[in-house]
């Protein structure tokens, strides 16, 4: 081997440890557990329960399903955001993107908990309906299928549409111009063009949504009823209620097959660089298969059928190539939805009441007041943001290197290093949490600040990564070269010329990290409560028992903070 | 006379405060190789769009074989575009991409496919009609490019800066090749080009654009030969220019005498003027024609080639570069020559912007 590939190797082994040590042996000795009897022989008793009465069926059912419309949704809802924010100008990409990033890197938590308010008895939407006289006493509308489809769309719309953007982004747009030229109405450009252009965006958005629907628990938990059960919310019954680690094995080795199915399905079709949005538009693996073939073919052909409806109607679309005003409109509706449960939830923390209500009354600061001097919402509080600032730095320092290791690989070491990076991303964060958990309480690490930063890091490491990767790409390595042939060895180039230029990104990927690890629940859950909890676990305990303004309150502070540290990270990543 | 093919009445186009195009008229016959030339930010590109529909104009009307096309979608327009990085649809073959318009026209497949051959033959590509853009050299793509410009037989095809991305042998090439498609064809063309030696070789008449209007229209060889202002002189070709102050039958610039032979486009006697002298149009030696003879030092002789460039010092005031063959008698710097510039030679700039 070359001195430049070991040093490769090398810069990558930290990465590998911790996915190794933390990441993959957890989960395959946590896995095998699904088939150990108590005296550790081998049995399938465990796996062929899933068979029983049907509910395990039904429930695995009720997951798909319910991920699929949720998938189904933020893709129609969130193809017209991304294309407005791909298509922008310089400044309104500013706009759309604080507004649709905003909600991104805020709270899921807290998100789900602004539903409750939102759809309750005593909320917005029932005192809307009230007083327009659509009805005459407040509905339940929540703890039901449509609930819990809003709730978990309106959490992974931005998941979809910053997926799409990465492709769209790189449309050539003189594209719809020439089909313009060439006599093509712009609705048939837009079939023939530029939606099969920017498909494998659609696809792999549908993937990360689908999969993160399906290994979701908060929102089927709190904004769903029994028939809303999902896999997830199963595997914590199992691991929490009632101990049976067998079990809770079978049922995660359930939820990572169909993960991983899916993945390998995408995979085949589309191939996993557009996953990152490093997919150039032309190198789509099976571009000019049979499948894509027939895609194209109805695409073009729906096109080409409303094209005729316009010509028929005589109808005059804009001339000149710009935004369509409805598209626009389309957009702020989206918006709106993902700000929603934020600008919603704020002005009721200020209540004086000890319940919820719309329009909230008696305004003051009692449970701001109430949070603050709570010794365990404070010790939560410490003990998150440590846990936070140790995950952003244990995930920078592992990831930068391996970033640049990345960077100078090629073929297939390149594609074996990157598919290990982001693996973490294609396992259902609840798996992880739970074969952690199970090394963990070997380990006597359960509980402990040391597990939860492990556990966050391995969470964080392929977001941060793939962050790292873009920031390095943009640098221009002729600086390296530059400084070298002034006389700068390596390790001085990368002291003096490389890291004060890439800092300020380095920086916004840490503070991601340390944004993830703020809002991380899975690990945290089956800790103890009490000094050892996180604020999400803290807020989650307090969720599940009864929601009061005093967590209202709670979320608003966590929002306040969290959307302190992401307009820092968007300023300091515009500022490079 | 003949309607004009295309017919371009006071077309202007502003952005807010800022004018991108001055009110222009411009009428291109058919048939015509017409160039726009000029710098970026002349205004040529925003011209050749408001042709092509692809920029609503802010006044003005555009008439495409006497009737008005302004307001016409650029899908209804039927003319064709050829793109400065081609803009070839990705995800489509090349056949495919040459078929776009057609299909777009609702054509017969049969009629489709043999008017793809025809278009891929002519441009010397058949043999590439499956593949995918991305599998074909740059000078491949822009003849791709042209043959879906031209395959559905549009009433004018617009081209903008379209072998501005290449390498400058294939340039060169492509130059060549387009001259014969477009004589092959007779297609009405406008071509927008900031190199003003594709300019002209390929066009028919120039029109020469800056600040957002056209500075001068004209034949190649005229606007090479009989620039009207500065600017002109300048943007198309070699120059030597030399100010001074309009006396009977020339100017005085630097002490020197310069007799012109156009003595029409000079100002009145006292004013200042500019007059023009092309390099290569300064001959070595005493030729004993009437006009400008002078001496002076050979500052600087550069070998280009086939052709070797001097620097002459005249005097303190003027400097004068001169073209000459490479095997003409050779000269040396600092040696003392003697030149001859005949008065038909010295072309008057119009005064204006130095």
């Amino acid at each position: 081997m070359k001195p430049r590939a070991w040093s490769s190797v090398l810069l990558l082994t930290p990465a590998g440890l911790l996915l190794a040590a933390f990441f993959i042996a957890p989960i395959g000795q946590f896995l095998q557990q699904g088939f150990l009897d108590r005296e550790g022989g081998f049995t399938l008793s465990h796996a062929l329960r899933l068979r029983e009465a049907g509910t395990y069926a039904d429930v695995m059912w009720t997951s798909l399903t319910i991920s699929f419309w949720v998938t189904v949704f933020s893709i129609l809802s969130g193809y017209p955001a991304a294309y407005v924010l791909a298509n922008a100008d310089r400044r309104g990409k500013g706009f759309w993107a604080l507004f649709i990033l905003l909600p991104f890197w805020s709270s899921f938590l807290v998100r789900t908990f602004a539903w409750i308010v939102i759809l309750g008895r005593q909320g917005p939407v029932n005192a809307a309906l009230l007083a327009a006289g659509i009805s005459d006493r407040p509905q339940e509308l929540l703890y039901s299928w449509g609930a819990v489809i809003i709730g978990m769309t309106n959490v992974l719309v931005p998941f979809a549409i910053l997926t799409m953007v990465g492709v769209m982004e790189r449309i050539d747009k003189t594209l719809m111009t020439a089909a313009g030229t060439l006599g093509a109405r712009p609705v048939q450009a837009f079939f023939r063009i530029y939606l099969p252009l920017s498909m494998p965006g659609v696809t792999a958005a549908a993937l990360l949504v689908f999969i993160t629907a399906l290994g979701f628990f908060m929102a089927p938990a709190l904004l769903g009823s029994a028939r809303e059960t999902m896999i997830t919310q199963l595997i914590i019954q199992q691991v929490s209620d009632l101990v049976n680690w067998h079990f809770a094995a079978i049922l995660c080795l359930l939820l990572l097959a169909a993960s991983l199915i899916l993945f390998a399905v995408f995979d085949r079709l589309v191939g996993v660089s557009a996953l990152s949005g490093t997919a150039s538009l032309e190198t789509g693996r099976q571009a000019r298969s049979g499948a894509n073939h027939a895609a194209y073919a109805i695409s073009a052909a729906i096109g080409d059928a409303l094209a005729a409806v316009a010509e028929m109607l005589g109808l005059s679309p804009p001339r000149t190539a710009g935004l369509a005003l409805r598209t626009r409109i389309w957009a702020m509706f989206v918006v709106l939805f993902l700000v929603a449960p934020l600008l919603l939830l704020v002005p009721v923390s200020f209540t004086g009441n000890t319940y919820l209500s719309w329009p909230p009354v008696n305004p003051g600061l009692r449970w701001y007041s109430q949070v603050l001097t709570s010794p365990a919402w404070l010790s939560a509080a410490a003990r998150s943001f440590i846990v936070a600032l140790a995950t952003a730095a244990v995930t920078v320092a592992i990831a930068v290197p391996a970033a640049f290791a990345f960077l100078r690989l090629s073929g297939r070491s390149a594609s074996a290093a990157f598919a290990l990076l982001i693996s973490p991303l294609l396992v259902p964060r609840m798996v992880i949490a739970v074969s952690l958990f199970y090394v963990f309480a070997q380990l006597g690490l359960v509980g402990t600040a040391t597990g939860l930063v492990i556990g966050h890091a391995i969470i964080a490491l392929p977001y941060v990564f793939i962050a790292v990767i873009a920031v390095l790409k943009t640098y221009d390595r002729r600086l390296d070269q530059a400084a070298a042939s002034l006389g700068a060895s390596p390790l001085r180039t990368a002291r003096h010329v490389t890291l004060p230029v890439i800092s300020a990104g380095i920086i916004s990927a840490a503070l991601f990290a340390f944004i993830i690890s703020l809002d991380e629940l899975n690990i945290a859950l089956f800790a103890a409560g009490g000094l050892q909890s996180t604020l999400p676990k803290m807020m989650w305990d307090e969720a599940t028992l009864q929601f009061s303004p005093l967590l209202a309150a709670a979320s608003t502070l966590v929002l306040a903070i969290m959307s302190a540290v992401v307009l820092l990270a968007a300023r300091l990543r515009s500022s490079v | 006379m003949s309607q004009p093919k295309l017919d371009i009445i006071g077309i202007t186009k502003r952005y807010g405060h800022a004018t991108a195009l001055e009110p222009t008229s411009l009428a291109v016959e058919a048939g015509e190789f017409m160039t726009l030339l000029g710098p970026s930010g002349s205004g040529k590109t925003t011209l050749l769009m408001m042709i092509a529909g692809l920029t609503e104009p802010s006044g003005g009307v555009i008439r495409l074989d006497g009737s008005d096309i302004t307001a016409l979608p650029a899908y209804r327009r039927n003319i064709g575009v050829v793109f400065q990085n081609y803009a070839l649809f990705p995800h489509l073959t090349v056949a495919e991409n040459v078929a776009f318009p057609l299909r777009m026209r609702r054509q017969s497949d049969d009629a489709i496919r043999s008017a793809v051959a025809r278009a891929l033959d002519l441009v010397r590509l058949p043999h590439l009609a499956a593949r995918l853009p991305r599998e074909l050299s740059g000078g491949q793509q822009q003849r791709v490019a042209f043959a879906r410009a031209i395959v559905f037989e549009p009433e004018i095809v617009l081209m903008d800066e379209p072998l501005g991305a290449l390498d400058k042998r294939l340039r060169d090439e492509l130059k060549l090749e387009i001259r014969r498609l477009h004589r092959d064809l007779g297609t009405t063309i406008v071509y927008v080009t900031h190199d003003q030696e594709e300019a002209m070789l390929l066009s028919d008449r120039i029109c020469l654009m800056n600040n957002a209007r056209i500075e001068q229209l004209d034949l190649p060889t005229a606007l090479y030969e009989r620039p009207k202002t500065r600017f002109a002189a300048e943007f198309v070709g070699e120059s030597n220019i030399l100010t001074g102050r309009v006396e009977p039958a020339g100017i005085v610039a630097g002490g020197l005498h310069l007799p012109t032979a156009h003595l029409s486009l000079l100002p009145g006697p006292g004013a200042e003027a500019s007059v023009l002298i092309r390099p290569e149009r300064i001959a070595l030696g005493a030729t004993g024609e009437r006009g400008l003879a002078m001496t002076g030092i050979v500052t600087e002789v550069i070998g280009l080639g086939g052709t070797r460039r001097l620097v002459v010092r005249v005097n303190d005031a003027i400097e004068l570069t001169v073209l000459t063959f490479s095997g003409d008698k050779p000269v040396a710097a600092g040696e003392t020559v003697s030149l001859t510039v005949a008065a038909e030679d010295i072309v008057p700039l119009a005064s204006g912007k130095p």
